[in-house]
């Protein structure tokens, strides 16, 4: 069947965004589900902005996709972003049909997307991005990302092989990207006393090339470090944009000093050395670079730090199903060296509203973090919190610590109230029950 | 006891590694050897008593394939005179005759099992489990490029859930005290009564926090399989 002509496609998809729009109902995504309707092939028939950017990789792509296109703007780029969106092939397409004009084409500066790494596959056939950064590729949801060398394989096949690859040198899996790619590496420093801690599983043990086991130099967490083969060449890559340390709220790297973005956390200081690199070989200068990375913040809904009455309630997500990333929320708390409650509601709504939630994941988690004295109670929430309990027991937790609730806004009352600092891991389908917590918990520390 | 758990640093997909932290856990006098993938495998030269794999990549099945190879006489024995295996997810397949792609490649296994795969990897299949292990309810997943037909004995009857393939009314099979299946889980931890039957136990470790958890999810199970 013929596919619609563009100028009609984006005529019906442009108007049914506004009219939605006008209704206050959230329109971001339908205008590329409409025109993919119409005619399956249209990304391929919009001019992007002519500087066309894209982030990806397991994590750490939304904070820094945001913090990159907040760069821009405040170095006076127009810039289309996906934000609001989604970060596969009907988000990335109704980003670009929202902002082009009937001809198809974006008249802003910059576009930077978030791509999600399966969508490698149904985006880059139609869109050649000029630099790509991939943050890194661990394990992830297995019921879509099944294993690393899955993920790799994908966006290794789909690369467009004009694209400058923005590549994370502590990263033995996603480094080894675009072999023919022209590319650059970043990476972190060891940090003065930074302690490492083998995370329970690592995502590459075994030499890709010869299938010796890997030695390691260093491994930060999971399979990020820096490794080598003892038997052959195969080792981590050298890195040109190098992240050494944070003093006085400033990140030194081996290209200058600029202003530090985020906390202590080492993920914070991969987000923004990944910026960096790509600001740099974007062109801008170094006044740009501070000017973009200047007072901005990871995004509140992912790290949020606030003093409720007395009390200082820290919020992180922890993606359920993810093990890399809720490992290393529960490895922030345990940094933390002050006294400590913490009330966790980790089940994946969304995948319990479709069946029932695969918790396989806990198991690749490292929820011996949570073995920390310091931890005075945990408080578990959720149809799965008695399978968090037994995870959290096998960890070597006290038992006498835990306390489950299979209603998870019933957590904030059962929450020991007697230390100053409360963290509340939730994951992020948990929207409606996380703003409940919040309010009892508002509610008990205010009356 | 001695329990030898082959190339952990390999097959820990899909969190299968609980059931080795969870048999840990049960058998806490027991030795537990964690061979490496540059290591010559314990039951080579010694007495294992039981031999565990879990899930791996499809390229590290064709690695391990070759490290095991060199000792298929030995595993062909073992299995034979009942050695204990417990081989979950893809593991099997390892095991197994051949696993052929969608996209014309075949990958050929050692053969020890008569059991044959077809793999599609752009269409994973994920579902819940809910079967039958003698009298017990099984709770469990399923999450994998494939599905196998075989002429083993099949253990693990299906109620619900994907099975070794979409027709067959089965999850596992069972060669002597060899017991494979496509089940994920861990099912050791997710099925309290099933892990004392295995390991003749009547108490486990933290059994009533299990059971609840057994509770609540058969509960859900029988419920989404209701309304559908």
């Amino acid at each position: 069947m013929a596919s619609t002509p563009r100028f009609i496609t984006l005529l019906i998809a442009k108007s049914t965004y506004k009219i939605l729009r006008l209704l206050g109902k959230n329109s971001s995504v339908f205008s590329g589900a409409v025109a993919l309707k119409l005619d399956k092939d249209i990304l391929g028939k919009i001019t992007p902005p002519k500087h066309l950017i894209m982030v990806s990789g397991t994590n750490g792509k939304t904070s820094t996709t945001n913090l990159l296109k907040d760069s821009f703007l405040s170095n006076g780029y127009s810039v289309i972003d996906n934000h609001l969106g989604s970060n596969i092939l009907t988000g990335i397409t109704s980003s670009l049909i929202n902002n082009c004009d009937l001809n198809g084409v974006c008249h802003q500066d910059i576009a930077c997307l978030e791509l999600d790494e399966r969508s490698a596959r149904t985006v880059f056939p139609y869109l050649t991005p000029e630099y790509l950064i991939v943050s890194n590729i661990q394990r992830d949801t297995m019921l879509r990302n099944p294993h690393t060398e899955y993920i790799f394989d994908i966006i290794n096949k789909y690369l467009p092989k004009q694209t400058k690859l923005i590549l994370n040198a502590d990263d033995l899996i996603s480094s080894q990207l675009g072999k023919d790619n022209d590319k650059v590496f970043y990476k972190v420093e060891v940090q003065e006393n930074e302690k490492f801690k083998d995370n329970i599983v690592k995502d590459i043990t075994v030499c890709p090339k010869c299938h010796s086991e890997l030695k390691w130099k260093f491994v930060r967490y999971n399979s990020i470090g820096q490794g080598y083969c003892p038997n052959c060449d195969f080792k981590s890559s050298e890195a040109q944009y190098i992240a050494i340390s944070n003093h006085n709220n400033q990140l030194q790297t081996n290209v200058g000093e600029y202003p530090l973005v985020g906390g202590n956390r080492i993920i914070d200081m991969y987000n923004e050395i990944s910026i960096i690199a790509l600001l740099k070989e974007f062109g801008l200068t170094d006044q740009e670079i501070t000017k973009g990375l200047k007072d901005k913040k990871i995004v509140a809904s992912r790290y949020l730090d606030e003093k409720i009455a007395d009390k200082t309630v820290i919020s992180m997500l922890a993606k359920g199903m993810n093990a890399i990333a809720c490992s290393n929320s529960f490895e922030t708390v345990s940094n933390d060296k002050e006294e400590k409650s913490v009330l966790m509601i980790l089940d994946d709504e969304h995948e319990n509203r479709k069946s029932s939630e695969i918790v396989s994941w806990i198991y690749d988690t490292d929820f011996e973090f949570l073995k920390d004295p310091k931890i005075k109670q945990i408080v578990v929430g959720g149809k799965r919190s008695y399978d968090y309990k037994v995870r959290l027991l096998l960890a070597g937790v006290d038992e006498n610590k835990i306390i489950c609730s299979l209603d998870e806004i019933k957590t904030a009352e059962l929450l020991d109230l007697s230390v100053d600092k409360i963290y509340i891991l939730w994951d992020m389908y948990n929207t409606n029950s996380y703003k409940g917590i919040k309010e009892t918990l508002h509610r008990r520390l205010t009356k | 006891m001695i329990i030898e758990i082959l190339y952990p640093n390999l097959c820990n997909l899909f969190g299968d590694r609980g059931n080795v932290v969870y048999l840990k856990k049960c058998l806490s006098d027991s030795t537990f050897i964690e061979t490496s993938i540059d290591e010559e495998p314990y039951f080579v030269k010694n007495n294992a008593d039981l031999i565990y794999m879990g899930p791996m990549s499809e390229n590290s099945q064709i690695i391990i394939k070759e490290k095991l190879e060199p000792y298929i006489n030995k595993l062909n024995e073992l299995i034979n005179k009942g050695t204990t295996f417990l081989l979950t997810g893809n593991a099997m397949e390892v095991f197994g005759n051949q696993v052929v792609d969608k996209d014309g490649t075949i990958f050929k296994g050692l053969g020890l099992l008569d059991i044959n795969s077809n793999r599609d990897m752009i269409n994973r299949k994920n579902s819940i489990f809910l079967g039958k292990y003698k009298d017990i309810e099984i709770v469990a997943f399923q999450s994998q490029f494939t599905t196998c037909t075989t002429s083993e004995e099949k253990i693990f009857e299906k109620i619900y859930g994907i099975g070794l393939n979409d027709n067959d009314n089965y999850a596992g099979i069972r060669k002597n005290n060899l017991i494979a299946t496509y089940l994920i889980g861990p099912i050791l931890v997710l099925n309290p009564e099933f892990t004392k039957l295995v390991l003749r136990k009547d108490e486990l470790p933290f059994q009533e926090d299990l059971k609840t958890a057994y509770d609540v999810r058969l509960e859900e199970y029988k419920r989404i399989i209701n309304k559908q």
